[in-house]
């Protein structure tokens, strides 16, 4: 990472810092307590206790995340190749992609219990949607003078998946999955709220109602820091995945 | 050889089948160059993607070597007008894109062959600085060297060319022209390419086809007496590209 880009990442945390501080010395009040007590409590014994609800939430999401790649990217390249596949599935993806999918969760939950199942499965119709329309529009982004000089040198279906179709999905689908790490942390905050007792939605709901403000915000700045560490993740996944692709620095 | 025998060709639209091409038959010999030109739009490119392969002709026969055409079995390097550069391949894994698709049909590729075929052809070409790029970073006369490149390095029995240098502004078109002219004299391989414009068929090719519009049938195969002459009567080329355009207007009128 570039240090310009590393600098600006550490103003921006300490900017946030400064705010939360300033406001919890105006509120002044239990419910918004200083910056520096949620960061001591993670850097203390609070913070080894939060681990397993940090690692079950991350599985959640890995989970669901890995679901919705198995069953949407192969949907997003039938659909981006064919355009039959592409008439008959793209209403259906239209009509159900604006549907609110929290709407749904009392269904889910009747149907894959309130075990990980239903947690996972919220994941899954969330972010699936993201990776099918990124593959499909990859695959129909080809320049088909790509895909001519393939066939003319005797490139079969297979190859023409590896050597174009992949590459060319990966950049729209490490965003996609980019928007779908944040969708999916938000959504764990429901449903890590049943039939759990590890997660950090649990973890956060808990304090609240134990009216622990200082675990709920630190709850709520290990959220932030995995997302932030996990972003930077797949910025180096991105990089080294998809080179070809220039990044603007910020 | 490739020959061109009664080739007939139709596009699907919705009033009902557009023909392309009718009754279209010329021949290309081993080791020469040939122009196949005509009017935008008269079906130039429909013919070399049926020569490459990629579309299957109404009625007629294409033969490259006495086979028919085959993408799979044959080795036919295409290079389209916008050079066909797979944007996420380094320039040298583009080079070697024909060696990596045909080695799990053929046996006999050795990669290390192929690899040290590749960077002499970049070499000749002068694109061996440029192996590490990738395609978005280049300049247009250096994508088509790389274009080049792959098309040579595949070993190819024909050479097909789809309006190779009209991307092209006119001086790196003719620094492209002059680097292939002489890359095949040092590498001879049947080659066709499609053009509208005379003066790229004059320069280039041994033989010239000249194609008529709506449906596209031979109007006139001529053989270029100035090919390669390297003293060449200035006057005569000048008549000879003239008595061409005259077969295109009328063609197109």
């Amino acid at each position: 990472m570039k240090k310009s880009r590393t600098r600006g990442l550490l103003f921006a945390f300490c900017l946030i810092l400064a705010f939360w501080f300033v406001l919890s010395v105006i509120v002044a009040r239990p419910v918004l307590p200083r910056p520096d007590k949620a960061i001591a409590f993670l850097a203390g014994r609070g913070g080894a206790s939060l681990l397993p609800h940090l690692a079950v939430s991350l599985g959640r999401v890995a989970a669901g995340l890995g679901l919705s790649l198995l069953v949407g990217v192969p949907l997003g390249l039938a659909m981006g190749f064919s355009s039959k596949t592409d008439r008959l599935l793209s209403p259906l993806i239209y009509l159900t992609y604006p549907v609110p999918k929290i709407a749904l969760l009392p269904v889910v939950m009747l149907l894959f219990g309130l075990g990980e199942g239903s947690k996972v499965v919220m994941i899954m119709m969330i972010v699936v949607f993201q990776v099918i329309v990124a593959s499909r529009d990859s695959v129909r982004e080809i320049d088909p003078e790509v895909i001519r000089t393939l066939r003319s040198i005797g490139a079969g279906r297979g190859q023409i998946l590896v050597h174009a179709a992949l590459p060319a999905t990966a950049p729209k689908l490490l965003t996609a999955i980019r928007i779908g790490i944040g969708t999916s942390l938000s959504i764990l905050f429901f449903t890590e709220t049943y039939g759990t007792e590890y997660g950090m939605g649990f973890f956060v709901m808990d304090a609240w109602l134990r009216m622990s403000y200082v675990e709920l915000y630190a709850g709520i700045l290990a959220l932030s820091i995995t997302g932030f560490i996990l972003f930077l993740c797949l910025d180096l996944l991105g990089t080294r995945l998809c080179p070809w692709v220039e990044t603007p620095d910020f | 050889m490739i020959a061109v025998r009664n080739l007939a060709f139709s596009y699907r639209s919705r009033n009902g089948a557009v023909p392309a091409l009718a009754d279209v038959a010329f021949e290309v010999d081993s080791g020469t160059i040939c122009a196949v030109m005509g009017p935008s739009g008269c079906g130039k490119s429909t013919l070399i993607s049926i020569l490459a392969g990629l579309e299957r002709p109404l009625s007629g026969t294409v033969s490259i070597a006495g086979l028919p055409v085959d993408p799979a079995r044959q080795r036919i390097a295409l290079v389209p007008q916008q050079y066909g550069l797979l944007p996420w391949k380094t320039v040298e894994r583009n080079v070697l894109l024909g060696f990596t698709i045909r080695r799990g049909s053929s046996p006999g590729m050795d990669r290390n062959e192929a690899i040290e075929r590749a960077g002499t052809i970049m070499e000749e070409l002068g694109i061996e600085s440029l192996k590490a790029r990738y395609p978005a970073s280049l300049s247009g006369g250096q994508r088509q060297r790389v274009a080049l490149a792959r098309a040579y390095a595949f070993d190819p029995d024909v050479l097909l060319f789809d309006e190779p240098f009209s991307a092209l502004d006119a001086i790196t078109r003719e620094d492209m022209q002059g680097i292939f002219l002489r890359f095949w004299r040092r590498h001879p391989v049947t080659a066709l390419f499609v053009t509208h414009s005379v003066s790229e068929a004059v320069s280039l090719a041994s033989r010239i086809v000249v194609l008529t519009p709506g449906p596209a049938h031979v109007l006139r195969v001529e053989e270029n007496p100035f090919f390669l002459q390297s003293e060449a009567d200035r006057a005569g080329i000048l008549d000879f590209e003239e008595s061409l355009k005259n077969s295109m207007r009328g063609a197109a009128s």
